[in-house]
């Protein structure tokens, strides 16, 4: 909280500082905020999975407020706070605590853009937006794709625009590092059911292309990301792996449907591998209303060396139908069913059968 | 069945006399800028604020009407091909993912003339009903 406020201070410094040199723009427009709230009440059957239990919790909302000041028409210092209320899960914080999301320089040339500082992780279509209710079908975005890490860059990042055959290809190059956790629940007889580790990972380098089609609506994404954990005394438990994210997608946007894919390969270390896909779908069958359907997978793998190959199983899977309906292109509420085989919040042994939850979220969005 | 055919050749002639017929807007630019004519996908483009600069090096400064406007939604759909709503939608995105922010808006026609007149890189539009006084210049759009 106080690392906060040192921010607000030194953010607001900054801005006074810049506003000299930007005399010329009227006030009103230089600085502008931005905010939503997407805010949750959720059930689960007696498994508890993403933070609910059967219990219910309507502590379950994220909270954004972002500032901008236009130093000039192509020059933005942007920071955006976040509060995050996650219910029970252990990837949850202290109640009430609001944290730095991003803090970045943002400079526009013709065509082109660099941004330097806390940025948005650009790891998918949704991953800067993955909370932002208004925008999407179901209360988050897919849980097994967007993890709760790799959230933001420490860092820089230069995108371009360039025009080909007939449609605009954005090619965004970034480096820098991010923070993450990883929570291990652990067997009944330990003291404690979980360890949360936070890891900083760090030499990360990556790319991200997004091809908008000449079809209107239809994108194509691809990606490829290296990034190191680091083995200092500040991260625990987690030895320094190599890690290396490779992911593709398409995303088809029209009048009143909608379908979107993505999949992702991420590898740690030398014998260690991650699978995450999904796949959602929605109609607008009257003005306003959305029915969606979403199909969301994790799989993990590992090097059996007796075997001489990969084995693995999926470790979570997650189907899903919602009902939103808009009743202002900022205010949005939603009903949502899961059906959900793993990835709950507790310990599942090797090799034992995927424990199956099922979960309910009511949620309403609004955006300003 | 041939009365039926006739009545519905009747029907889709009137919607499609409708959507030829008089254009709802203008564009309209400072009368410092020397732009005559803009073709739909530029202005389009810097509506969105994908084109930021003019020819000459200035930077674009477009201005919206509130998103409830008539004039607004009928802008939209010919020059983005997508709703005022639809075009909100796309700017909350461009806004959390921490790229661009959507033009500035303004509740009249006079106030967007104002603004154009105030600022000689500015674009807008208005009704094109809207009495547009000195200082401010229809452009084309092709």
């Amino acid at each position: 909280m106080r690392s906060l406020r040192r921010l607000a201070f030194a953010a607001t410094a900054v801005s006074v500082a810049l506003s000299s040199s930007a005399m010329a723009q009227s006030s009103a427009e230089q600085l502008t905020f931005y905010g939503f709230l997407n805010q949750g009440f959720g059930v689960s059957g007696a498994v508890p999975i993403l933070g609910l239990n059967k219990d219910a919790s309507t502590d379950y909302r994220v909270a954004a407020i972002q500032a901008r000041f236009a130093i000039s028409p192509v020059d933005n210092f942007v920071v955006q706070a976040v509060t995050r209320s996650l219910g029970t899960s252990p990837q949850g914080v202290a109640p009430g605590t609001v944290a730095l999301d991003w803090a970045f320089y943002h400079h526009r040339f013709d065509l082109a853009s660099i941004r330097l500082g806390r940025i948005p992780a650009p790891f998918g279509f949704l991953a800067e937006t993955r909370e932002v209710g208004t925008l999407l079908p179901f209360y988050r975005a897919p849980a097994n794709y967007y993890l709760e890490s790799f959230r933001s860059i420490d860092g820089v990042m230069a995108t371009n625009e360039l025009s080909i055959a007939g449609g605009t290809l954005e090619t965004s190059i970034f480096g820098g590092g991010t923070n993450g956790s990883i929570v291990t629940w652990l067997p009944p007889n330990y003291p404690v059911p979980f360890v949360n580790t936070k890891i900083r990972f760090e030499r990360l380098l990556g790319a991200q292309m997004v091809y908008t089609t000449p079809i209107e609506g239809v994108r194509l994404l691809g990606g490829l990301t290296t990034l190191r954990t680091l083995d200092t005394a500040r991260v625990q438990l987690v030895p320094a792996t190599k890690i290396a994210l490779l992911n593709a997608g398409i995303d088809a946007r029209f009048d009143r449907v909608f379908a979107r894919g993505e999949t992702r390969r991420i590898k740690s270390g030398s014998n260690t591998r991650q699978y995450s896909y999904y796949a959602q779908a929605g109609v607008q069958p009257i003005k306003n209303l959305w029915v969606n359907a979403q199909g969301d997978f994790g799989e993990d793998e590992a090097y059996i060396a007796a075997a001489k190959s990969y084995m693995g199983r999926v470790s979570s899977a997650d189907r899903a139908l919602s009902v939103s309906y808009q009743f202002a292109p900022n205010l949005v509420g939603k009903v949502e069913q899961h059906w959900a085989k793993g990835g709950i919040d507790g310990f599942v042994a090797p090799n034992s059968p995927l424990p199956y939850a099922h979960y309910s979220i009511a949620s309403f969005a609004v955006s300003f | 069945m041939k009365n039926l055919r006739i009545v519905l050749a009747s029907v889709a002639l009137l919607i499609g006399a409708g959507r030829l017929g008089a254009q709802t807007y203008v564009v309209v630019v400072n009368a410092a800028n020397p732009v005559t004519s803009l073709s739909k996908s530029t202005v389009n483009d810097v509506f969105l604020k994908r084109v930021v600069r003019w020819d000459d090096g200035q930077p674009t400064a477009p201005v919206n009407l509130d998103r409830a406007s008539a004039t607004r939604d009928a802008f939209s759909r010919a020059v983005h091909g997508k709703s005022a709503a639809a075009v909100e939608s796309y700017w909350q995105g461009q806004i959390f993912a921490g790229k661009e922010t959507p033009p500035p808006t303004r509740s009249s026609d006079a106030e967007v003339l104002a603004f154009v007149r105030g600022k000689p890189s500015a674009i807008g539009y208005v009704s094109a009903s809207a009495s547009l006084g000195a200082d401010v210049k229809v452009v084309k759009v092709n």
